[in-house]
């Protein structure tokens, strides 16, 4: 899997590859408008990371000459303007998904995760981590061939697991991944262990046991 | 229209008054002198010598220099009277429309009203100056909103860069005092990164950067808002009394959104534990009210920027700004009262 990170901030374009590296992701940089349309234009990615202000240019006009090219690159924009009117913009050009700064990790690689999926396999729905089986459309689960009942928040928490397996998810990253906006103005993070324990209990119940561990203080990690 | 002071336009207009009522005045004159004034007839008479006890030609002399000093004041005083009734109005009319100019005035709103030229020096001289001040201080409050929009968007990405640190430093082998060190730095990155959001998102709507308006039917909104309350909050009561059920507003929907999800988080973030949180939608009013042990809020100061309760440090202290906020933007009223152990936040649109 090939991405290319166009953001021209230098130590945040490190800390986005470091992480996505480490699950095999093969990373480009590239840090000027010049360098980000030459590359996106010159080589096949299966996903573009696409700040919008970038000396030079406008990230959107590299995304108008992806899109002018019909390269199939799936593009994420990940931009500190976070306006409703920049994100209908994006998306109206052609962009996959918005994201905005700052943004957690393991959120940004939920997105590539997903993205890349819907680009790949644009027919299947099933989703095969392991012993458990997800099917994206109808929105079940399955461990074992044993099917599991999941609340919304327990199922968009399995997924976000599974799509940042052997991670260490914090709880912030898992509450703001749950509730978006509402998540923020929390003060406490601890009503997700309600979430972590019956999502456990559910999988531990249909034969998946000790998936979900427990990191200190920090947070939990998918190991199966 | 050549420039002159208040002082000169009045004397002139005074002296022209003068001189028409002088002139309106000279047939009067005439009349009482011809009619009273017998200085001749004093030289008739003493000429030729008549003696006729019966005329006392002194006392008609003596009468008629009493009539004609009376009309001249007269006439002076219908002159400045006149003067004082009329003349200041009309020389006075390029004030009086600064003023009601002025008074319209808004500073946040940013345009400086245009004032007429009249012509008059003082008053060109006001003009210029409030035109100075008011466009000094339009100047200034851009500015000033312009750097608390740019400040928290400089610092969005200088957050970002930390996360990400945070981020990949938590895959790493840590120790558990580390960890709980990181989360910590990881928790304050984050209430950070919600301040800085949430003080753009104010200086956005006091910039008028929310356009795009919809219909937006509000019991519609609460529903789909709830399920994500689900995600926050474990065995959480609601009930929802929706009673105006076709109830729509014209509102821009981040906004509506945002001010939608600060009400309902506040009611539970602030719950009694097992409360029951009312959500009710009546001809044109919403309202959301939860039970709680703390005291009742100040009513006047609950919407202020950075007001918290000293026995509670909840939040961050702008998400009731940002309600507010949101309302003033949409013309919408919005009210606090505590009743019954209940603290109600009601919403007029």
């Amino acid at each position: 899997m090939k991405i290319l990170i166009i953001e021209d901030e230098y130590r945040l374009s490190n800390s986005i590859r470091d992480y996505l590296e480490r699950d095999g992701y093969l990373c480009e940089q590239a840090f000027t408008f010049n360098e980000g349309r030459m590359k996106a234009g010159s080589y096949d990615y299966d996903c573009v990371l696409l700040d919008l202000m970038l000396p030079g240019g406008d990230g959107l006009d590299i995304l108008r000459a992806i899109r002018k090219k019909e390269n199939p690159a799936g593009v994420i924009i990940i931009s500190a303007k976070d306006s409703l009117d920049d994100r209908l913009k994006g998306l109206e050009i052609g962009a996959d998904d918005y994201i905005g700064k700052p943004f957690a990790l393991p959120e940004l690689q939920m997105r590539i995760y997903a993205l890349i999926r819907r680009k790949e396999f644009k027919a299947n729905n099933i989703l095969k981590v392991g012993s458990v089986m997800v099917n994206l459309l109808e929105k079940t689960v399955e461990v074992n061939g044993e099917n599991v009942e999941l609340t919304r928040s327990e199922y968009e928490l399995l997924l976000f697991f599974l799509s940042n397996r052997d991670r260490v998810l914090s709880k912030l990253a898992i509450a703001e991944h749950l509730s978006g906006e509402m998540a923020d103005m929390m003060d406490s993070f601890d009503f997700i262990y309600s979430h972590i324990k019956n999502l456990k209990a559910k999988l531990a119940k249909a034969g998946l046991r000790d998936c979900i561990h427990t990191v200190y203080g920090t947070g939990y990690r998918w190991k199966e | 229209m050549k420039e002159r002071s208040l002082t000169s336009k009045l004397m002139r207009r005074f002296v022209l008054f003068m001189v028409v009522l002088t002139i309106m005045a000279i047939p009067v004159l005439y009349y009482i002198t011809t009619a009273y004034y017998a200085e001749d007839l004093t030289d008739l008479v003493e000429n030729y010598g008549i003696k006729n006890p019966d005329i006392d030609l002194e006392e008609d002399t003596l009468m008629g220099l009493f009539i004609q000093f009376m009309s001249i004041i007269v006439i002076l005083f219908a002159a400045v009277l006149l003067v004082m009734r009329y003349v200041p109005q009309r020389l006075w009319a390029p004030f009086n429309d600064t003023l009601a100019k002025i008074k319209g005035f808004r500073v946040e709103k940013g345009n400086v009203p245009a004032l007429k030229k009249s012509g008059t020096r003082e008053f060109d001289e006001l003009n210029a100056t409030l035109e100075i001040i008011m466009s000094n201080s339009v100047n200034s409050y851009r500015v000033q909103k312009e750097f608390t929009e740019n400040a928290s968007h400089e610092l969005q990405t200088p957050l970002a860069i930390v996360q990400g640190k945070l981020d990949n430093l938590l895959q790493d082998r840590l120790t558990e005092h580390q960890a709980r060190e990181l989360q910590d730095i990881y928790m304050e990155i984050r209430h950070m990164s919600r301040l800085s959001r949430n003080l753009l998102l104010l200086s956005k709507i006091e910039n008028n950067q929310y356009h795009n308006f919809v219909s937006i039917n509000v019991c519609e909104k609460i529903e789909q808002l709830l399920p994500k309350l689900e995600g926050i909050a474990d065995g959480l009561n609601i009930d929802t009394d929706f009673q105006d059920t076709s109830l729509t507003v014209e509102a821009n929907e981040v906004l509506m959104e945002s001010m939608l999800n600060n009400l309902v988080v506040n009611a539970v973030r602030h719950n009694k534990a097992g409360g029951t949180i009312i959500i009710s939608v009546t001809n044109g009013h919403l309202s959301i009210a939860n039970p709680s042990d703390e005291p009742p809020l100040d009513a006047d100061r609950v919407f202020s920027r950075f007001y918290r309760m000293k026995s509670s440090q909840k939040g961050n202290g702008l998400g009731l700004a940002i309600v507010k906020s949101i309302c003033d933007y949409h013309h919408w009223m919005v009210s606090y009262k505590y009743r019954d152990g209940l603290h109600i936040f009601t919403v007029v649109f």
